[in-house]
């Protein structure tokens, strides 16, 4: 394998670790933080991973665990009422249907994100980034009937939710 | 058309017995802008994890990380929650120095006159100011919320729906 | 700006740590959302509350009496229209998240979530988001001493 090299190889991936960091801690600045210290600590690892067969699949799992060790680290801390990183209001009024659009995806954002952690860890990987079933696997540390279990019960979790609002005419 | 196809494969989504292809033609199927009625339920979902994959960071972070590689660091933690200083910033206006003073020492007092335990009960009396002048109308907020409450924890005599997050059933109603 | 803060520092310093005062949720949730968004909030305080509960209407309701006893506020924040109530719902959903330390999850559905805050084995605040009829947000903010019987009592249909 060629050596690593920054810019071509693992710039490219912060948007996917980005993506799996903020699906893990919910925080947009701890998200950043992780793929920041995921792409600098496998830079300073690029010598060893020679037999590493993914650098992708690597750096998810590399992303994902640390992920965890900062939302494991937030909830130890004692936090006062501090302020949860949202986006800044919009002050723009919008056209109805446009609106109505962006509404029902945060909706969809806010149940997604409902789910238990394994839960939107596993559709994260799998329905947002096409990852195959062996790679969630291996960058979960689970099995692939246990991915596939996990997906079953997120997916009847949200087909649930749709059909409840579907019910009640939203 | 026929939608047997797309039903099928919904049907097999939700299995988690999909393959990747398969669930990108669901994706697809769903960003059309004429779904039948039967399926129009599940749109959101599929319109929302296509729409997901754009999100990502700015350029402004390709420059500072690929600065931080380049100087060899690996680990750069960045203190994101407010400062000490920070967060008394808004205490330090010259006319709220009084009034700290006066709240400070009547929360002393308060304190004192307890038997030294620390109150469970910890909120900030002062910043409790009534919306209502007579406790007739306060009766109909506390009624009404108490209401609302009762809606959502009371099965209502019928099976809950499925809540996303664990859901601690309260205790089991007293004899 | 460095005297006024070793002034209170040294405040601080002197009083006992029991003096220290927490914010609820709807205050807090007010004084990030409330200019952008349009939100009011209407409050029961510790002293209406006691008041409400020597009302002559509620002197032969023991029930709701037992309950109001176990209150010492009541915010409820409302939205004046629909147009952010998935945004405000996600608002709260985060900072409760951000604050999982403090509030636990008791409840959740599509459109409303019930948390909790405990100290010492009582819950000292049950905090509601949900939507009224017209898709409107509203949260509700209930503190004081209550136990779980509180919340079972709320739950019973009778």
């Amino acid at each position: 394998m060629n050596a690593i090299d920054f810019r071509y190889d693992l710039l490219p991936l912060k948007d996917k670790l980005y993506r799996l960091a903020l699906r893990i801690t919910l925080d947009t600045a701890e998200a950043e933080d992780t793929v920041q210290d995921t792409l600098l600590r496998v830079w300073e690892k690029r010598y060893e991973l020679t037999a590493v067969k993914s650098l992708e699949a690597y750096c998810l799992t590399v992303c994902r665990n640390l992920a965890l060790d900062r939302r494991a680290r937030a909830e130890a801390a004692n936090l006062s009422l501090d302020e949860a990183q949202l986006d800044a209001p919009d002050a723009t009024p919008r056209a109805d249907e446009r609106m109505e659009h962006e509404e029902r995806l945060r909706r969809v954002d806010r149940l997604f994100n409902r789910l238990p952690l394994q839960q939107r860890t596993a559709m994260q990987l799998r329905d947002i980034e096409g990852r195959s079933y062996r790679e969630v696997a291996a960058i979960m540390g689970i099995s692939e009937d246990n991915v596939k279990v996990t997906l079953h019960r997120a997916r009847q979790a949200l087909k649930a939710q749709f059909e409840k609002t579907e019910r009640n005419g939203l | 058309m026929d939608y047997k196809y797309i039903e099928q494969l919904l049907s097999r989504y939700w299995a988690a017995e999909t393959s990747e292809a398969e669930e990108r033609i669901l994706r697809q199927f769903f960003s059309q802008p004429d779904v039948p009625p039967q399926l129009a339920a599940y749109r959101d979902l599929f319109v929302y994890e296509a729409e997901q994959e754009s999100v990502g960071l700015g350029r402004d972070f390709d420059e500072r990380v690929a600065r931080l590689a380049q100087e060899g660091k690996s680990r750069v933690v960045r203190a994101r929650r407010p400062s000490l200083g920070r967060r008394l910033r808004p205490l330090l206006h010259a006319a709220a120095v009084v009034a700290i003073c006066v709240v400070v020492g009547d929360a002393a007092q308060r304190a004192f006159r307890s038997n030294g335990s620390q109150p469970v009960w910890d909120y900030n009396l002062n910043s409790y100011t009534d919306s209502y002048d007579n406790p007739q109308e306060a009766l109909e907020t506390v009624g009404g919320s108490l209401r609302q409450l009762h809606t959502l924890l009371a099965p209502e005599g019928e099976v809950r729906p499925d809540s996303l997050a664990r859901t601690k059933t309260p205790n089991a109603p007293l004899p | 700006m460095k005297p006024l803060l070793a002034l209170l520092l040294a405040l601080a310093g002197w009083l006992p740590a029991a003096a220290q005062r927490s914010e609820d949720f709807a205050q807090r949730f007010m004084s990030l959302y409330a200019d952008s968004h349009a939100l009011s909030c209407t409050t029961v305080s510790p002293a209406m509350m006691e008041r409400v509960l020597n009302l002559d209407t509620l002197r032969h309701d023991d029930g709701a009496r037992h309950v109001i006893s176990q209150l010492r506020s009541i915010r409820v924040v409302t939205a004046a229209n629909a147009s952010h109530t998935d945004r405000l719902l996600s608002a709260a959903d985060s900072l409760a998240s951000v604050n999982r330390r403090r509030y636990t999850p008791r409840a959740e559905g599509a459109d409303y979530a019930i948390y909790v805050r405990e100290r010492r084995g009582v819950l000292v605040e049950v905090v509601v988001f949900l939507v009224d009829e017209e898709r409107r947000f509203s949260m509700l903010d209930f503190t004081g001493n209550m136990s779980e019987d509180f919340l079972s009592r709320l739950a019973r249909n009778d």
